[in-house]
């Protein structure tokens, strides 16, 4: 008992000085002028938080760890909950988490309530932020006791596992494309020296790509040029409501939302933090849920609030649950977290098990900077959404070409080189092609950041098991991922998909 | 959502891409092993350099035969042949020929003029031209570009101290 205060009491001292140190007004000031950032970000169609990440992770590397960290946390929170007003308003999703908004928010916004829907969407994402925000505090020293135990089998398999799950869930109709984009990720990041033996790898004799793809340009190249092109290909035209109506609802209204709030909340973080699904689907299927339990699913899609408030509760919810694997396994939840984790790379911070001994507090800071963020998410969503809204009107194709300056300066300002500007646009269009094919981006990019783990990782575990892969049947977590990994593949393809649609129909026809 | 019959259509669409992509897969995976089998092998191969492109070439190649599969299964083949009727049509498509320009016009800016023209000047160059493209009003188009260009270089390169190319 004495032991357990001991680390209580030692734990506070290190949350009271971590927090000293972040409420200064440098940090104070970088979270709500990221959070504000973002909110605009994320309310212009095409605009989109991964993009924003992106782009500001190279332009941030002069700022500071810190202050680069505060900033790039605002705006992924920021950027999440404001992809909701143009799903409300003109029935596009700002940023790709807010799609399962558009269901109830447009028609809502057609009635004339677009700013109550807002107003909703704002409250129940600041809600899910903080059941994120509490899970995270609950659920990330537990993991990060069992991240310790595990070893280097664990962490392949782990990769492998995000990468397969978020390649499933990316492409839901062809799983396998998803899987060969999570795959091509993860060989990209062979191309360079490689971390055991030095050995140049598919250079092909260009000293440059020795020190292999640089992540930032390929983000940059993924989220940035390719979105760029592909919003310029074709005009999308769109109309704004004329009435908007009063934005913030009334506690009684509110009342109402809780249950649904707290299970899509819940759902948001769970599967945040699966590796690698991410903040979309964790929307849907909080919608979805809301729907069944529902006494009036006929509703929903016609303009149901509580359709706005599992999507947005799920989404922002999703942030905090995806940055618990990052900060104990070293492995991201969800493609914004991903670009997070690339973030505190650059910055000389390696997230996974060693975080709490290398950078005692750390998880801390980022708490603390989630709740800054959060409630300035709250106060200005709800001060400025009018002034967002009309932020709508802005013509994309004036933007749109305003952001290759801005990638070119992120590319070339980590490392100062002419070639990780070529390396963007190359990549950039290579990824235009395959949003063309029909190859989903968020596993590519997944193996690309997790893919030096997996190769270390890999190469490690067969160097200690003698060159006998057998020997992972030997360990219980690596067999149970194996299992999971396997069953996921074979219900995804041809004969398991339909083995499992027999089942759920002869389920379906039991309940009849 | 989708109804069954919309998504069972677009699958069919896609089949010509899908086969197309997955011949050019199986092809770059080859290509990837026989590169790899050439690398040097230190202790032993389960350690060696080539060992983890070598699997993940494989698993891909796994992936994209049974994409290519499927694709014929899906009937790639009549929606090629289909495609290729309508080929002159679809190049002519203003989708497919602004795609090309604005991409072209990336490659040039990012290639070209940042690498020999001061950033400022590239890119009011790039963002004017590309606007031009776009078909904004050119008293619009110039004080934006000009604009533009001159705020990024001061609030990138005096504000924020950023390196500009």
């Amino acid at each position: 008992m004495e032991a357990f205060f001991e680390v209580l009491s030692s734990e506070f001292t290190l949350f009271t000085n971590i927090f000293s140190s972040v409420v200064s007004f440098n940090i104070f000031f970088m979270v709500v002028a990221g959070t504000f950032l973002g909110l605009v970000v994320g309310a212009i169609p095409g605009m989109t938080a991964t993009m924003t990440l992106a782009l500001l992770i190279g332009i941030t590397y002069n700022f500071g760890f810190e202050r680069a960290i505060a900033l790039l946390i605002g705006i992924y929170v920021g950027a999440i909950y404001g992809g909701c007003i143009a799903s409300i308003m003109i029935n596009i999703p700002g940023t790709p988490s807010a799609a399962a908004t558009v269901f109830d928010g447009f028609p809502l916004a057609k009635k004339g309530e677009g700013g109550l829907a807002i107003g909703v969407g704002t409250i129940t994402s600041f809600y899910g932020m903080i059941i994120g925000i509490i899970c995270l505090i609950l659920f990330t020293p537990i993991v990060y006791q069992i991240a310790l135990k595990i070893g280097a089998w664990e962490y392949f398999f782990l990769a492998i596992f995000g990468v397969a799950i978020c390649g499933n869930l990316s492409s839901s109709e062809q799983p396998i494309k998803g899987w060969i984009a999570g795959f091509l990720g993860l060989f990209v990041s062979t191309i360079g020296l490689d971390p055991i033996y030095n050995y140049p790898r598919f250079t092909f004799g260009n000293s440059q790509l020795l020190g292999g793809i640089f992540i930032i340009p390929a983000l940059i190249g993924v989220f940035g040029i390719s979105e760029i092109v592909n919003v310029l290909k074709e005009k999308v035209p769109y109309s704004i409501p004329k009435k908007i109506g009063p934005i913030i609802p009334k506690l009684k209204t509110l009342k109402k939302y809780v249950t649904n709030g707290i299970r899509s909340g819940l759902v948001g973080v769970f599967i945040g933090a699966v590796p690698g699904v991410g903040e979309a689907t964790a929307s849907f299927i909080a919608y979805d849920m809301a729907k069944r339990a529902s006494k009036e699913p006929e509703t929903f899609g016609k303009g149901n609030y509580q359709g706005v408030v599992a999507a947005e509760t799920a989404n922002n919810a999703c942030i905090g649950g995806a940055l618990i694997p990052i900060l104990t396994l070293g492995i991201p939840g969800s493609v914004g977290t991903a670009l997070l984790m690339a973030a505190m790379i650059v910055h000389g911070v390696r997230p996974g098990p060693m975080l709490r001994t290398e950078f005692p507090g750390f998880t801390y800071h980022v708490f603390i900077l989630m709740l800054i963020a959060s409630v300035a998410m709250l106060v200005l969503g709800l001060l400025l959404a009018r002034p967002l809204i009309a932020l709508l009107k802005i013509r994309r194709d004036i933007l749109m070409p305003i952001i290759v300056p801005l990638c070119v300066i992120g590319a070339y300002a980590a490392n100062l080189r002419y070639f990780d500007m070529r390396v963007m646009i190359v990549i950039g269009i290579l990824a235009y092609i395959f949003r063309w094919l029909e190859y989903p981006l968020p596993p590519l990019v997944l193996g690309l950041i997790l893919g030096d783990m997996a190769d270390v990782q890999f190469r490690r575990a067969m160097l200690i098991s003698g060159g006998d892969p057998t020997r992972v049947f030997s360990r219980p977590i690596s067999v149970a991922l194996i299992i999971i990994i396997i069953l996921m593949l074979f219900f995804s393809t041809g004969i398991g998909g339909r083995i499992s649609r027999r089942i759920s129909k002869a389920f379906s026809g039991s309940k009849k | 959502m989708e109804k069954k019959d919309d998504i069972n259509q677009r699958l069919k669409e896609l089949s010509s891409r899908d086969f197309i992509s997955s011949i050019v897969l199986i092809g770059a995976c080859i290509f990837v092993i026989l590169v790899s089998s050439r690398m040097r092998v230190y202790r032993s191969f389960s350690d060696s350099p080539a060992i983890f492109p070598v699997t993940i070439a494989t698993i891909i190649g796994i992936c994209s035969i049974s994409l290519f599969i499927d694709s014929i299964k899906r009937g790639a083949l009549q929606e090629i042949k289909k495609v290729w009727a309508q080929k002159n049509e679809l190049i002519k498509t203003s989708a497919l020929s602004r795609i090309i320009i604005i991409a072209g016009m990336i490659i040039i800016y990012g290639f070209f003029l940042v690498r020999h023209m001061h950033f400022t000047l590239a890119t009011f160059i790039f963002l004017f031209g590309i606007m031009t493209y776009l078909k904004i009003f050119w008293i619009t188009n110039l004080l934006i570009s000009a604009g533009i260009a001159l705020s990024i270089s001061y609030v990138f390169g005096t504000i924020f101290n950023i390196p500009l190319p």
